[in-house]
């Protein structure tokens, strides 16, 4: 006999069948939504609540050897956030990087059905494996790191363009992954060899006589052949840098006409001086992204509270040791890149903090195609993915957000408090967003669909963040006293 | 060699903690008759291999079928108030899950031998963090190669050849003739023919050496005097920062030289903060060398099970991690623990007597392929395959990597894997009967983590 199942009396949302809001039933037979159950089929009553399709995380860091080193670090992130075993469930303990069972059901409790792992060494595949193995209820998959690769790099050098791309299908096959995944494409050999940093898009790879355009090209051109369904998974130069929005816009221009995800965007969004004082550029970056349907992003939005910077950029992890004082672990992988981990926490009362939170909301607000613009924290280097029920109402109710504006350090205008309702700013997420369409939900299937455009125009966190320009901070010269306490 | 003999190609030796997976064996009649690559530790650990004619599992001494061993097993681990699981360093992962599952299930404490070789680097480790890189990094590009309070040429004998002293890498492409290698001991070894320089420290002054090698690199002045109290001229000190700080390519390895002595975690803290620090002049990296041929699987899979890497408890049902309360020689010494089951480890050999004393006073269930002196004293005994041998599966290196075994040849007894597994089953049958713990709603309220969202 076959499994029957009836929701009832649930608000149904479903985007990708235009479904929006209505109270009706949802019949699943065998796993599998149908038309019709018979009527002695299992029944929940759902009433009060949304029915929507599983949350899909398409940038997170769940599993694999530098998760499980961050896990390692912090006994002091686990302590006060146990999850107790259940006649049903194991135990584990959370924090901003849970143990695997924790992780597992903790996502299936926001909603979430699917996270994507988002940077694996190859050598660090078969570990990955290993604790997704232990990760339950949820899918979940990753994508490998080859935008620092050596031997791949050894193969564009000698101009061998066709073992290349065998190459990268062979690492992707071997190591069971969804896709290439570039971070800070070329940073990794001058990070092994001087501890230094590429800085731009044409600096030289030393020891292979490329840049790391190159590079960038040939992964996405290789991986568009390949047919794969998500794109190359680019992390661009200059991660958190002032002024690299210049950067992150001449990669997507370089891309031109090709399809490329930019993750974690909000963390290169920004504008000024290295060094100097960051300001948003997230109004240009979002303008390329609505003009140009072969990219897609998601936003890596900064959360205040505890996070733990997790990220195979280690040059960036190392400045975050610098800015913070904290702890740090940095482990380099052979032929391809390593990773960095620094616990980290967002102040509401920090100038750059405050700012990355505004950038984030920003660019979401901007987005016209939500489809393109996904959520995310990049857990849990912006904040934990327990943070989304959070983020999702801060761009679902004004109120909420103009609240949460007023509490920050950059907002305080001379004529009162900014973000006050019935300004007339219209924010594009007032009567249209909700869970699926903040880019929770069925974002990834229909990236690149030129569906849903509507119209936002300018709001006033742009306007406000103007005056918060003529606020005279340095930001990380700010964090760096902080650390030296 | 006779037309039955059988090669396997990359077959991975378990037997320390550089988990060379370049083996290759010849099996003729389940009998490796030859092992190439390997060192000579590990070209023993295969010839001296065999299927003994053991009992599948021995209870109160008589023999028994794994079958009734198990349901022994099972009882005294439901019935205990505080049971403890102990070893699973010369084990496979998937063993390893299976042991934590079972601790999670009947509310046990498990601890590896991580808490006796380099707990106190995990501990040091969570208080400043690593530098670390894989031993192919290390073989690619390392330029200074220094070991401190370990003997490899004789516990890890590949370690410098295949590894970081001997081999031609990518950016060292002469091989030793790019390296200088320094060992730093309390006493000269074997290991101290193959480094370049060789620094004596007084036992038990490392911490002094290493915080004055700290102060050097910052910097700062240090009183010539440090030689009357650890053996090592300033001019020594002074030599090895200069070294330190112009090399390209820095790695420190330390052994239990430095995590068993006076001082313990200060010890590797010392280390591998001195690490950090010269990564404001060069890239510098600093390992610990593990022994055990799994026990960095068994800290992986702690770590990514519980959010801890060893001295686990889940009394409270949920993992509490406090070396010293939760380490099993200190809880065996203080006579707490009422039941043990002791996986792929032998502590009758080699923990401190109140500890084995207790042992002798609780019912112990052992899983070892040979004979031990704690399986002598136990209740149950089952006899396992040997895992790398007999057994597939996968091991982590001494750097994190993850390797496959493949085994040479079936063992007629079942696998760690299995044991524990079929205990598992049994326990939970058990524990299903009695009284269940009852979820915690609250607990399990996704807002209740602090700092997940102002």
């Amino acid at each position: 006999m076959s499994s029957t199942l009836r929701i009832v009396n649930g608000k149904v949302y479903d985007p990708a069948n235009g479904v929006d809001g209505e109270v009706r039933d949802i019949c699943v037979q065998d796993g599998k939504i149908v038309e019709d159950v018979p009527p002695d089929a299992r029944r929940i009553d759902a009433s009060g609540m949304v029915v929507m399709p599983g949350g899909v995380d398409i940038h997170c860091h769940i599993a694999g050897p530098k998760v499980n080193l961050a896990r390692k670090l912090q006994p002091e992130d686990h302590r006060f956030d146990v999850h107790p075993r259940t006649p049903f469930t194991r135990s584990g303990t959370g924090g901003t990087v849970p143990s695997t069972f924790a992780t597992g059901y903790r996502y299936a409790m926001l909603g979430y059905t699917t996270a994507m792992e988002a940077a694996v060494p190859p050598l660090g595949a078969r570990h990955t494996l290993e604790e997704l193995h232990d990760t339950p209820i949820i899918d979940k998959g990753f994508f490998v790191l080859l935008g620092n690769n050596v031997l791949l790099y050894q193969l564009l050098k000698e101009g061998r363009r066709e073992e290349f791309r065998h190459a990268v299908a062979w690492w992707l096959n071997a190591a069971r992954a969804y896709t290439p995944k570039l971070v800070n494409p070329g940073g990794a050999e001058l990070w092994k060899e001087r501890n230094a940093n590429i800085t731009d898009l044409d600096d030289e790879i030393p020891g292979f006589g490329l840049t790391p355009r190159q590079v960038i090209e040939a992964l996405v051109d290789v991986t568009n052949e390949l047919g794969l369904p998500h794109p190359a998974h680019i992390h661009c130069n200059n991660l958190g840098i002032p002024g690299n929005y210049k950067t992150t816009l001449e990669t997507m221009r370089t891309l031109e006409g090709r399809r490329a995800h930019i993750t974690h965007i909000q963390f290169h969004a920004y504008g000024g001086e290295p060094g100097g004082r960051m300001t948003s550029k997230a109004p240009e970056i979002a303008e390329y992204i609505n003009t140009h349907p072969e990219i897609s992003a998601d936003v890596g939005q900064v959360m205040f509270g505890r996070a733990t910077g997790m990220t195979a950029d280690a040059p960036l992890a190392w400045m975050l040791r610098q800015v913070s004082g904290n702890k740090w672990v940095n482990a380099d992988v052979e032929h391809e890149s390593g990773c960095g981990i620094v616990p980290f926490v967002y102040q509401e009362r920090n100038y750059v903090h405050a700012l990355q939170w505004a950038v984030g909301l920003e660019l979401f607000l901007l987005s016209e195609d939500p489809w393109r613009m996904v959520l995310s924290t990049d857990h849990p280097n912006g904040g934990s993915f327990l943070s989304y029920p959070r983020l999702i109402r801060l761009l679902m109710d004004r109120e909420f957000r103009n609240e949460q504006i007023r509490g920050q350090p950059t907002c305080h205008t001379p004529d009162g408090p900014a973000g006050q309702p019935g300004t007339g700013v219209h924010f594009a997420g007032d009567r249209h967003h909700h869970p699926c369409r903040s880019g929770a939900a069925a974002g990834p299937a229909r990236q690149g669909s030129l569906g849903r455009r509507r119209g936002c125009g300018h709001h006033h966190l742009r306007g406000e963040r103007r005056q918060g320009e003529d606020v005279q901070h340095a930001a990380l010269c700010d964090q760096r006293r902080q650390g030296d306490h | 060699m006779n037309e039955r003999a059988r090669i396997v190609e990359n077959a991975t030796c378990t037997f320390c903690g550089c988990v060379c997976d370049d083996i290759t064996l010849t099996v003729e009649n389940n009998r490796i008759t030859r092992a190439e690559n390997a060192c000579s530790l590990g070209k023993a650990w295969f010839a001296e291999h065999t299927i003994e004619e053991r009992p599948y599992a021995l209870i109160d001494g008589r023999e028994a079928s794994t079958d009734e061993a198990v349901e022994v097993a099972a009882q005294l681990l439901v019935n205990a108030r505080f049971p403890v699981i102990y070893g699973l360093s010369d084990t496979t992962c998937e063993a390893q899950r299976e042991a934590v599952a079972i601790a999670d299930l009947i509310g046990a404490n498990i601890d590896t031998t991580t808490s006796v070789c380099h707990g106190p680097s995990g501990i040091a480790f969570q208080g400043v963090g690593e530098s670390t890189a894989t031993l192919g990094e290390i073989k690619n590009r390392a330029d200074l190669v220094i070991y401190w309070g370990g003997n490899p040429a004789e516990s890890h004998p590949r370690h410098f050849t295949r590894y970081t002293i001997i081999p031609k890498g990518m950016f060292v492409p002469n091989g030793r003739k790019d390296r200088t290698v320094v060992l730093v001991d309390v006493r000269r070894t074997p290991s101290a023919r193959a480094a370049d320089i060789f620094i004596q420290v007084k036992p038990g002054k490392d911490f002094e050496v290493l915080w004055a090698l700290r102060a050097l690199v910052k910097g700062h002045p240090v009183d010539p005097a440090i030689e009357e109290e650890t053996g090592v001229s300033l001019a020594t000190l002074q030599d090895l920062v200069e070294r330190m700080k112009s090399c390209r390519f820095g790695v420190l390895f330390f052994g239990m030289g430095l995590t068993m002595t006076r001082g313990r975690h200060f010890n590797s803290g010392a280390l591998l903060a001195l690490a950090t620090d010269l990564n404001e002049y060069t890239h510098f990296v600093a390992k610990p060398v593990r022994g055990h041929g799994n026990v960095t699987g068994a800290d992986n899979v702690l770590s990514w099970q519980t959010g801890f890497p060893f001295a686990v408890n889940f009394s409270r049902g949920y993992p509490r991690f406090n070396p010293g309360e939760f380490t099993t020689v200190d809880l065996l010494a203080r006579g707490e623990a009422d039941a043990a089951l002791i996986i792929a480890a032998d502590p009758a050999a080699n923990f401190p007597r109140p500890a084995i004393e207790h042992l002798r006073k609780i019912p112990v269930i052992v899983l070892d392929p040979k004979p031990t002196l704690t399986a002598d004293l136990a209740r149950v005994v089952f006899t396992t395959a040997t895992y790398g041998i007999n057994t597939g599966g996968t091991v982590y290196r001494m750097d994190d990597v993850p390797i496959t075994l493949r085994p040479a040849f079936p063992s007629p007894y079942p696998s760690d894997k299995e044991v524990l597994r079929a205990i598992k089953e049994r326990v939970r049958s058990l524990v299903a009967l009695e009284s269940i713990p009852q979820p915690v709603p609250h607990l399990l309220n996704t807002g209740t983590m602090p700092g997940a969202a102002s």
